[in-house]
């Protein structure tokens, strides 16, 4: 049996009903103010206890999101959530450096630690790092577009390999986008921690403005040469690139949406359960139905909305 | 406590040019794009030269290799290593994990943690130099008192970006390529921005860079403060010329000159003006002169 497991978004508790509903093995979820998302695509440590024992009631798995880079200010922050995770018997931790997966594994047993896509893992020999270090899964980068690559890494390394499936992809690799900040950034005072402290917007924390979606002008010596949405990629569709993913050793499938629509949420985990399935069923017979193409489709209007609230123009 | 001036360079002609006395460590090569033409990743002579007399003042030389590495790079640079080595390279910097343990084995190499490692609190940099980091980098998007923090809680040198073009991203897509619809043309050589209303920003191809030059000239009284400290200018994109001129100023106000009396003339190299970055805390492309500093 191959060890294949979609991973779905909960941004909310109804988006991971949803997501249980709809057939999703595994849910990765993130704790207010750790997690690379605005706050209103986190959970309170309340809500966050509440839906690891929802998403395990159910026979799935939770995989707590802890993929900051912190600054000094939130290092001791930083370390009660990962505890505050552990205690709450979350599957795994998903972290995006050393030092993070260095601590989870010297501090916590029985919990796995997963390198994030913020760690934009592209070749074979980084993957060894991260796994000589204990990873217990690394997500390869999203702006890996070559399958060759992903199997170097496979040949690198034992532990399992999670890709990105479907939604936006940034410009920049994850992880090494400073442009947000640079566009703007505040420093305020944050009554809950008592500090004043950068509000998301930049690398470290996932307000991100969106920098590379909006339109442009490029110039060369005062004349212009391009214009518009000239960051903008491509939105990641792995339906097609299903079986060869599965091929080449890629074992789990996530799908973006903590920040969308619970019914994003729905909708993408009954398409890619759907296709997973058939695969499982009849790996060679396995084609693309249109009509999954045009549901891919549609989920992208959920992008749209996501990016209108943030007044992209 | 200011150990130097460190200077990045990316081919022998700009390092040919360069005022030797100005700097204590060199940082040979390029770490946006291993297609550019002339850099010293791909002229291996060029590099050995450029080693061979460094070495011979008695100065530092490190190798920049890449961000966000493919496997197929590490071969491409293990030749070069080892070339480099054995013209006596001092070191290699560092931005992509795997490079860590790809480097021991050329054990006499000294190893600084580039900007891409994003080290953010000094944990972190502890963290790197269990792994053999003799120099860190903090990430740019820190403030002053985060960057103190850094350099007063790790055994290795800190080195701190006082001047030049911080990188804002690095990418797998060429944006110069998509735009000219052609092949690689070396057209990150010109100077391209991206405008949008009063925000500007410079494509290199597959990184932008700040298009305001960043400038902590007005601060250099509060860098003093920051222990074991190499101030860097990140200044891959300028010319010889333009890089003695910054060092000087530099070098002449670490060795106590007033800083507002070079102000004007710094401005009026920076042909898109000048940034702090995330020094204060605020917008990376503002600029806060010393007078209006917000607590950071």
């Amino acid at each position: 049996m191959l060890d294949v497991e979609l991973l779905a978004p909960a941004g909310s508790f109804k988006a991971a009903q949803y997501a249980i509903e709809e057939g999703a093995d595994a849910l990765y979820l993130g704790l207010s103010g750790v997690s690379m998302r605005p706050r209103r695509a986190e959970f309170d440590k309340e809500e966050l206890d509440k839906t690891i024992k929802l998403i395990h009631s159910k026979g799935k798995k939770a995989y707590v999101v802890a993929n900051i880079f912190p600054k000094s200010y939130d290092v001791d922050f930083f370390k009660d959530a990962l505890e505050d995770i552990y205690r709450m018997e979350a599957d795994a931790i998903v972290v995006s450096d050393i030092w993070s997966l260095r601590y989870v594994k010297d501090n916590f047993k029985n919990i796995e630690a997963h390198v994030s896509i913020q760690a934009s893992v592209s070749s074979d020999k980084t993957a060894a790092f991260y796994e000589r270090n204990g990873a217990d899964v690394i997500v390869v980068s999203r702006s890996m577009p070559n399958l060759e690559d992903i199997k170097r890494i496979r040949k690198a390394v034992s532990c399992r390999l999670e890709v990105f499936a479907h939604g936006g992809i940034c410009f920049m690799y994850d992880g090494n986008c400073y442009m947000s900040s640079h566009f703007e950034q505040k420093i305020k005072f944050d009554k809950e921690r008592n500090i004043h402290r950068v509000y998301g917007q930049n690398n470290t924390k996932g307000e991100c403005h969106l920098v590379c979606k909006r339109p442009f002008e490029l110039r060369e010596n005062g004349s212009t040469l391009a214009k518009g949405c000239l960051m903008r990629r491509n939105d990641q569709v792995g339906l097609r690139d299903l079986p060869l993913y599965i091929e080449s050793g890629i074992n789990i499938f996530k799908l973006e949406g903590r920040a969308m629509a619970d019914n994003y949420v729905k909708r993408a985990v009954k398409l890619y359960r759907q296709a997973i399935d058939t695969y499982l069923n009849d790996s060679a017979g396995y084609t693309v139905a249109e009509k999954w193409l045009s549901q891919a489709e549609d989920l992208k209007e959920y992008r749209l909305e996501y990016e209108r609230k943030w007044k992209i123009k | 406590m200011t150990e130097g001036l460190t200077v990045t360079v990316q081919n022998y002609n700009t390092f040919n040019e360069l005022d030797k006395s100005l700097f204590a460590r060199y940082y040979l090569g390029y770490p946006y794009c291993l297609e550019k033409v002339s850099s010293f990743l791909l002229e291996p002579e060029s590099l050995k030269q450029a080693i061979a007399e460094i070495k011979e003042l008695g100065l530092e030389s490190y190798l920049v290799t890449p961000p966000i590495m493919q496997s197929d790079d590490f071969n491409l640079l293990e030749k070069l290593i080892e070339e480099a080595v054995e013209c006596g390279l001092d070191g290699v910097e560092v931005n992509d994990v795997g490079m860590l343990d790809f480097i021991k084995k050329w054990p006499s190499l000294k190893i600084s943690a580039g900007h891409f490692i994003n080290i953010y609190h000094s944990s972190a940099a502890k963290e790197y130099e269990r792994d053999g980091v003799t120099t860190i980098i903090p990430n740019s998007e820190l403030t002053l008192d985060e960057l103190t923090e850094i350099s007063g809680q790790v055994e290795s040198d800190t080195e701190i970006v006082v001047y030049g073009n911080l990188a804002l991203g690095f990418a797998y897509d060429c944006l110069l390529k998509n735009a000219y619809q052609s092949e690689c043309q070396q057209q990150c050589n010109k100077p391209h921005i991206l405008v949008k209303n009063g925000f500007r920003m410079r494509s290199i191809g597959r990184a932008n860079v700040t298009a305001a030059d960043f400038c902590l000239l007005e601060q250099v009284e509060k860098l003093k403060n920051i222990k074991s400290c190499f101030w860097r200018l990140e200044m891959y994109q300028d010319s010889a010329q333009k890089i003695n001129k910054v060092a000087n100023i530099f070098k002449n106000c670490m060795n106590g000159e007033e800083a507002s009396k070079y102000l004007k003339e710094l401005e009026g190299l920076a042909d898109y003006g000048l940034c702090n970055g995330w020094f204060f805390g605020k917008t990376g492309h503002d600029y806060v002169a010393s007078k209006q500093e917000v607590k950071s």
